[in-house]
């Protein structure tokens, strides 16, 4: 398993867009992803998990994978959260 | 074993297992047998990619029409449909507690629904809105372009019970009620309209049983007796097996009336009165000359609005409904009443449910609205008339000189089209003010029906179907006999026939009454004729005239249910299982 925190930086937090981006890029990788913020685990391919994590601005969150590219996965997750997102 | 005690409304025994339906029954719940697991399974899966379809159809609309930022709500959806949280739940729950599809959806949305509530943030109480939008979309299309229970009831093993919350008409009539063998509802009354309809098909049926969706489960084994209301809950071998012979015995009951079906309605010294029958679905047509009918003194054409695709959008399906109604009934008549819809909520033109607007521009007042409507429904009628011996009928009339503009306007439609002239057209006497002036109408109408159960709303000012005032609809009010006295007079006089339909029609206490305040002529369910036919031969009609004017006189409905009395126990003496619960609820 890897797993590695990130912290969530942009205005919005993890809004509708930003977890639909999330969701669509961790659904292009085999393993489980699992995202945690507090005492809440959600599953990071589930879109709906994602949002009633509530996620604002300065938030924590811990993204693990489980599964043969976690590596990568975890790599590319943090980054899109490091980006804002891609938010404009 | 748990024993629950509702109204009932519609006489048989039902033994079977329960199948639930709530909002409008456009949500279905029940136990898959373990064979059944996969089918739901992949009925889950082929709506899912359904909904796939339809979605990025939307998106890819929306985004060429309106924008990208918008079509990304749909986007987001997308991502929903495939929400480990929602389909992959919903497959879990199918497969872990093999219930149906429906079901599973519903729960797995249920649970979604309370996760967000809880939370605080109002954005994101928001999102609720497209998972529920999400979540309906795949309901529908579980069983695209079908009432999920009727398509239901075709697929399960037969026999089952609909324990519902309210039934609306629309879906019973299509229900297949050889399959499903009786209906338990939490809410309705002997008058609504799909306990009519029930009625007129031999279903059991309970009613106002409070919280019996709550209490009963899918699946549970249910037995039920329609004339007395009673409902066993997962009943113990000996019980079941009782209430077996219990629906045997009913049966027999039921046959042995059946043989009274070929002899003439008569009073016990000879005056004849004739029976027809009340037709709701123009498939049962069948069944109402099984009864032996005299004729349909009914034929509530509202139905043919009702459906995804309804009879009555086009002429052409109208004048081959008509036309067969007709032919399979020839020689006897087939009266047919106009479109009685309007002001209901949603659909206007979706027939006679609870929620229509009573005092609202319905019968001919919406005729003139829905003029279109009206001129097509006219135009078949013509083309269908020399099928069989057509009598139309027009319903909600208030004034003579409204009834006049509509013969008028019903002339012009007919020869604009190059067609005969309808061979009789008549007023239904359904509101206090056309009862009260018979006589004005006579010139404008070849025949009159008396609806009995608008009549009585109307002059009671009694919403039928209020449960809190349930005890105030009656029948036998003094107010309304003196009314329909006046009625029967006035068509007398005026020469014209006169019928009356409605529940009353079909009591075969009330019946007596009416044959005393000079009525000869009754339409009602199928299911009434021979119970009627029954009482009349018991009735003398000096003694009727007799009983109708003391009826007449009586102070309160009570006093005239006790004038009843000997007339009731002479029928309870003569066919004890048919009389107990219809006298009852009169």
């Amino acid at each position: 398993m890897t797993a590695r925190r990130v912290a969530v930086r942009n205005a919005l937090g993890l809004h509708a867009r930003a977890a639909a981006r999330f969701v669509k890029l961790a659904g292009s990788f085999q393993c489980q992803i699992r995202v945690t913020r507090g005492a809440r685990t959600m599953d990071g391919k589930s879109i709906l998990g994602l949002l009633l994590l509530a996620a604002a601005r300065g938030s924590e969150l811990v993204i693990s994978g489980d599964g043969v590219d976690e590596v990568a996965a975890v790599d590319a997750l943090c980054g899109l959260v490091d980006r804002n997102f891609e938010d404009p | 074993m748990t024993h629950l005690h509702g109204r009932g409304v519609a006489d048989g025994i039902a033994v079977g297992r329960a199948v639930l339906a709530v909002r409008d029954a456009r949500q279905v719940r029940y136990r898959l047998a373990s064979s059944g697991v996969e089918r739901e399974r992949q009925r889950l899966r082929t709506a899912r990619e359904r909904t796939r379809v339809e979605l990025e159809e939307i998106s890819s609309r929306v985004s060429r029409t309106v924008g990208s930022a918008q079509a990304a709500i749909f986007a987001a959806q997308l991502l929903m449909l495939d929400d480990p949280l929602l389909t992959r739940r919903a497959d879990e729950l199918i497969r872990a507690e093999r219930i149906n599809a429906d079901w599973a959806l519903e729960r797995a949305v249920g649970e979604l629904h309370e996760l967000f509530a809880r939370e605080g943030d109002e954005w994101l109480r928001d999102r609720v809105g497209d998972l529920a939008d999400v979540g309906a979309r795949l309901r529908r299309n579980l069983r695209p372009g079908r009432d999920p229970l009727v398509d239901l009831v075709a697929e399960l093993e037969p026999p089952v019970v609909i324990v519902a919350d309210e039934l609306p008409p629309s879906v019973a009539a299509q229900i297949d009620w050889s399959r499903a063998r009786g209906l338990v509802s939490d809410i309705g009354s002997p008058t609504h309209h799909t306990v009519i309809l029930l009625r007129s098909l031999g279903v059991a049926s309970v009613v106002g049983l409070g919280g019996g969706t709550d209490v009963i489960l899918p699946g549970q084994m249910l037995a039920l007796d329609g004339s007395t209301g009673e409902v066993v809950v997962e009943p113990d071998e000996l019980t079941l097996a009782r209430w077996r012979d219990r629906a045997a015995a009913a049966e027999a009951g039921q046959r042995a009336l059946d043989d009274l079906r070929l002899r003439p309605a008569a009073t016990s010294d000879g005056v004849r009165v004739r029976l027809e029958a009340n037709l709701e679905i123009a498939e049962e047509v069948g069944r109402v000359r099984d009864a032996g009918a005299e004729g349909i003194g009914l034929y509530r054409s509202e139905f043919l609005l009702d459906g995804a695709h309804p009879v009555a959008e086009t002429e052409e399906a109208q004048v081959e409904t008509y036309r067969a109604l007709l032919s399979a009934m020839r020689p006897l008549p087939v009266t047919i009443r106009t479109f009685d819809a309007g002001g209901r909520r949603g659909d206007p033109g979706a027939g006679g449910g609870g929620r229509r607007d009573r005092f609202g521009p319905r019968g001919i007042r919406a005729a003139v609205h829905q003029n279109e409507r009206f001129r097509r429904q006219i135009r078949a009628l013509a083309r269908a008339a020399d099928a069989g011996d057509l009598r139309v009928l027009l319903p909600f009339v208030t004034a003579a000189d409204e009834l006049r503009q509509v013969r008028a306007q019903i002339d012009e439609i007919v020869r604009e089209a190059g067609l005969a002239p309808l061979p009789a057209v008549g007023a239904m006497i359904e509101v206090p003010a056309a009862a009260l002036t018979v006589d004005h109408f006579a010139p404008h109408a070849d025949f009159f029906s008396v609806g009995t159960n608008d009549l009585i709303q109307y002059t009671l000012a009694v919403d039928r179907t209020d449960e809190r005032l349930a005890g105030h609809y009656e029948p036998a009010a003094p107010a309304v006999l003196r009314l329909l006295r006046r009625v029967a007079v006035a068509a007398r006089r005026a020469g014209r026939p006169v019928s009356v339909c409605g529940e009353m029609a079909g009591d075969p206490l009330l019946v007596a009454v009416l044959v005393g305040l000079g009525f000869r002529s009754f339409s009602m369910a199928p299911a009434a004729i021979p119970i009627v036919k029954r009482t009349l031969a018991l009735v003398d009609s000096g003694a009727a005239a007799d009983l109708a004017r003391r009826a007449l006189r009586a102070a309160s409905a009570a006093d005239v249910y006790a004038e009843l009395e000997p007339l009731a126990e002479m029928l309870t003496k003569k066919t004890p299982s048919m009389t107990a619960g219809s006298t009852k609820d009169s």
